[in-house]
């Protein structure tokens, strides 16, 4: 390396700087020329043999390589603003054109598609999410990049003006063929309507790409080529494929799961829950049959009904627990089109079915009256539903009762006065609903669907913010853990067509002689009338249906009997009730059904933590409802080693999916069944899908009489289509929930040894002096609930007839009866109904008797009901 | 006179230079040192070496040139400038263009040399 002399580098150094001032305006880099300059330079001295360079040596060798000659580095002179102005050429006709149907048109489009959602509503939707729109926006910003770049003649980054042509050309492309068998019909609707501009736009948008483009490579120079055409569009391409992947393996996924073949269903329903798109699975389910959904959709379309059973397999909750696709932006005068889309198809039916637009519940109201000494309650459920939509929407709602409670009352209020319901057979109210319901009068309907629930129907709400109002009463036997306590939980929603505002509270009102106590912190000490002891608060729609609304309520435990003089007996009789000490019977063999559905995971360690408190000795199986049913543990004498075992295996449990639990069902009753004394303890969480019928397990649970017993336990609120289908059957239990799982197991548990208390009630005749009769003469809800058991009984004798009548007269809503309000009196006579007379339904609290005969004298005629004036 | 002459000799030079370079790196690849060095000897050209990097640049900055280095064992690293496909192809229809343009013009000298 030869040693440099200071001024040498000097020298250097100047030339180097002046170098650097030619290149600035010059499209060459100069750092890059610099270096090489400098690499010349190092072979010039290497070249000469120099050990050291002087300035006199710089200066020969920069001599030699001779300055920059600006006129051969410099690029064209570019004219100043001034020339540009004065020789600014007026727009060209193709210039207009090309900004009209490049940019103007498509953008005109786009907004008109986004904000209206027309195409969506009509045809198809092309643009299901932000990033489509975004990416449609590319094409007419893209086009108006090019289209400067063309009008000023730019030579400037032309590779990349080339790239993003090929995007918008790539993104354009898709669209024309997704538009094309639209095209026929756009020309003439241009000619004749002047609107089929619109579904042109794509076609109109990519000739103006590919004009531009064109130009784009003339203002490069004959023969060069412009790249990035196929490039960008391949880029587009893939992005939209991205873009599509969710939608794309969603469609498959939902045509396997549907299939005829159980093998390829089974592989449908594996890939939807490894890799399909919640999104894409709820758009199917509120599909419309013969209607393209979104842009990847092909084939014949799945039905709604198969949808809505996929998407239960997959997710393990039912499509309407969640809020309904945002299909598209659906506004102004196209609103009626996305109401024509969520039109209720369920209306009048016997299922709570999907969300409806515009339907909420305004408010909620429970007032309770607890009698603790006869350990019996009675609660109103007072509920305004508000539609805000265009349409008249129908109210439905699946409502859990209280562990052998009844619906003694229901209530609706027409032009702001209290109508009272005809309790008569399930099938004759229901025929008297339906009738109103199409001609679009007022009606209410509650009916019984399943063990300890009921299905409430209310119509119209009317449309455009109009309110509806009801109430439902029912009545309920406390739970009983010892003499001195006693528990009351209230009705919630199992399942619900309406929304609840985020911040929805239900306003509870609990009242009693003895004291009470919440089991949360949410309902606070009141006094009430006459200095009741009396619990306020508001919950939540979750805490509703929690331990935090559960009410502990002291009793005396000496109060052991309570009895009441029926007077809606035909013939003069007393209930009694009492309260009697049993003898448990340890359970031979207990087979423990455990749900496999998503969402059971986080209940897995409580029901681990339960099994310990299983007395020793007993006979345990349980089985995995998992696709058909897996079996954790075969039947075998239990200890706590095994019970230590399985509740490991418990916890490492991954669920996933929804299940069918019936097939698990049938196979613990097989093995409950081979013992005399065995028990089938189900424990679920909702099911909100019968996936296959349940006849089999009814007829086995029917015709056995009582044995094996089903004991099942839902972990959490929501619809059982499965306990629907064992409406009425005297051996399905539902244990109470009131606290958390693992206690309220421990509770069913303990019950199997030692000594359980239960409420036994009995009929005698009238003529017994009440003297002679134990403990505290109550109110008729003693009657209505002996009614209840009675028509339970009756039932299971198959004296059907017997139990209806029983039903009509107590005006009790059971598995054969139901509960309906109409409008009019002319209604009621054509449905062959009488409603109930006001003095003879129950209150908060219940009225003594010689009060509900002052309401009857002070009611001057029957409350018939008169016609509502309306509009229409 | 010299002047428009000087002007006129600047426009075909600059024409041409840039395809002078292409033609001499079709062959071969060559490093910056040894091209400019040959470059600078063809007659009329009349470039000086400092001309013909920033014009390598710009034309690497197009795309039709690419460049690397290497190691020397004989003194610096050396840079090496070859075509690209691009660079090969924009030679090869500027070369067809130069010809017509040649075939053209001669056939008009051939009748200003007769009137000269």
């Amino acid at each position: 390396m030869p040693d440099w002399t200071q001024p040498a580098r000097e020298e250097v150094r100047r030339y180097f700087a002046r170098v650097r001032a030619s290149l600035a305006e010059s499209d060459a880099d100069p750092d890059e020329v610099v270096g090489d300059l400098d690499r010349h330079i190092a072979e010039e001295i290497a070249a000469a043999r120099l050990a050291v360079v002087t300035e006199e040596d710089a200066r020969r060798i920069l001599a030699r390589i001779g300055p920059l000659d600006s006129q051969l580095c410099a690029e064209p002179r570019r004219p100043t603003p001034v020339e540009n102005n004065r020789r600014q050429p007026k727009p060209k006709p193709w210039h207009v054109s090309l900004v009209l149907f490049g940019i103007v048109l498509p953008v005109i489009t786009l907004a008109f598609e986004y904000f209206t959602g027309m195409c969506a509503a009509l045809l198809f939707d092309p643009l299901p999410t932000l990033w489509h729109v975004l990416l449609v926006a590319t094409v007419p910003f893209a086009n108006f990049l090019v289209w400067r770049a063309v009008r000023n003649e730019s030579t400037e980054a032309q590779t990349r003006f080339g790239w993003v042509n090929g995007f918008a050309f790539g993104i354009g492309l898709v669209y024309v063929l997704l538009f094309l068998p639209l095209t026929p019909f756009a020309i003439p609707g241009l000619i004749v309507y002047g609107i089929g501009l619109l579904p042109l736009a794509p076609l109109l948008s990519l000739i103006a790409t590919l004009n531009l483009r064109y130009r784009l490579r003339g203002a490069r120079g004959a023969g060069l080529r412009l790249p990035g055409l196929w490039s960008g569009a391949g880029l587009a391409w893939l992005v939209l494929l991205a873009l599509a992947l969710p939608s794309i393996v969603g469609e498959i996924g939902l045509r396997k799961a549907s299939s005829s073949d159980a093998g390829t269903r089974m592989k449908g329903i594996r890939w939807l829950r490894a890799l399909g798109s919640e999104d894409v699975l709820l758009r199917a389910c509120y599909g419309r049959p013969k209607r393209v959904e979104n842009i990847y959709s092909f084939g014949e379309p799945v039905t709604p009904e198969a949808a809505r059973t996929i998407y239960y397999l997959v997710t393990g909750c039912a499509f309407n627990t969640v809020p309904p696709p945002k299909l598209y932006a659906g506004r102004g005068r196209w609103r009626v089109l996305e109401e024509e889309f969520t039109w209720d198809n369920d209306q009048a039916g016997d299922a709570v079915a999907g969300r409806v637009k515009g339907l909420s519940l305004a408010s909620s109201r429970q007032d309770a009256s607890v009698d603790a000494d006869a350990a019996i309650g009675y609660l109103e459920w007072t509920l305004e539903f508000k539609n805000v939509s265009s349409l008249q929407r129908e109210a439905r709602a699946q409502i859990a009762l209280p562990p052998g409670a009844v619906v003694s009352r229901l209530t609706l209020w027409i032009d702001g006065e209290e109508r009272e319901a005809a309790f008569a057979g399930r099938s004759q109210v229901r025929t008297a609903y339906q009738e109103v319901v199409q001609h679009r009068r007022d009606p209410v309907l509650v009916t019984t669907c399943g063990p300890d629930r009921v299905l409430l129907q209310c119509y119209p709400v009317p449309a455009n913010g109009g309110v509806m109002k009801c109430r439902v009463g029912v009545t309920t036997p406390l739970v009983l853990t010892q003499a001195e306590e006693a528990f009351l939980r209230g009705p919630f929603f199992l399942e619900r067509n309406f929304t609840l505002p985020e911040d929805f509270r239900h306003s509870l009102w609990i009242e009693s002689r003895g004291s009470l106590q919440a089991q949360g912190n949410r309902l606070s000490s009141e006094r009430g009338k006459d200095n009741r002891f009396a619990l306020r608060g508001r919950v939540a729609d979750l805490e509703l249906a929690g331990p935090e609304s559960v009410v502990r309520v002291s009793r005396s435990g000496e109060s052991r009997q309570a009895w009441v003089n029926d007077s809606r007996s035909a013939e003069p009789q007393i209930i009694r009730q009492r309260i009697v000490e049993a003898e448990a019977k340890l359970s031979g063999r207990v087979v423990i059904v455990v749900d496999g559905t998503r969402g059971m995971d986080q209940f897995y360690p409580a029901i681990a933590e339960a099994l310990s408190k299983l007395p020793d000795g007993l006979e345990l199986a349980v089985l995995l409802a998992a696709d058909g049913f897996e079996s954790i543990c075969a039947a075998q004498k239990g200890d706590a080693t095994l019970y230590s075992r399985v509740a490991d295996r418990l916890r490492k449990i991954k669920a996933k999916g929804g299940h069918d639990n019936v097939p698990a069902l049938l196979r613990a009753w097989e093995l409950a069944a081979e013992n005399r004394s065995g028990v089938l303890v189900w424990i679920h969480g909702p099911q909100p899908v019968l996936l296959d019928t349940a006849e089999e397990l009814r007829q086995r649970l029917e015709r056995r009489g009582g044995h094996p017993l089903l004991c099942e336990i839902q972990t959490q609120a929501g619809p059982n289509r499965v306990a629907e289908k064992l409406d009425g059957l005297d051996s399905v239990m539902a244990t109470p929930r009131l606290g958390n799982l693992s206690d309220d197991l421990a509770r069913l548990f303990n019950s199997w040894r030692g000594k359980s208390l239960q409420l036994v009630r009995e009929r005698s005749g009238g003529d017994l002096p009440a003297t002679t009769l134990g403990g505290k003469q109550t109110s008729l809800h003693l009657a209505r609930l002996w009614a209840r058991d009675e028509v339970l009984r009756l039932s299971a004798a198959r004296k059907f007839n017997q139990a209806m009548q029983l039903a009509e007269r107590y005006q009790l809503v059971t598995a054969l009866s139901g509960a309906v309000v109409l409008e009019t009196k002319a209604q009621y006579e054509r449905a062959g109904l009488k409603p109930a007379e006001p003095a003879s339904v129950p209150a908060v609290p219940e009225p003594q008797t010689w009060i509900l005969i002052l309401i009857g004298l002070a009611v001057f005629a029957p409350n018939l009901p008169r016609r509502r004036p309306r509009a229409d | 006179m010299n002047d428009f002459f000087d002007n006129w000799t600047v426009q075909v030079r600059k024409g041409v230079l840039e395809l002078c370079i292409l033609n001499a790196l079709a062959e071969q690849e060559r490093y910056g040192y040894d091209l400019v060095k040959t470059l600078v000897t063809v007659p009329g050209l009349g470039v000086t070496e400092g001309t013909l990097y920033p014009l390598l640049s710009r034309l690497r900055v197009a795309g039709l040139v690419s460049a690397r280095l290497e190691e020397s064992t004989q003194g610096p690293a050396r840079k090496y400038y070859s075509l690209t496909k691009d660079g090969r192809k924009i030679m090869s229809v500027m070369n067809e263009y130069l010809e017509t343009l040649n075939r053209g013009t001669r056939q008009l000298l051939s009748k200003g040399e007769r009137y000269a």
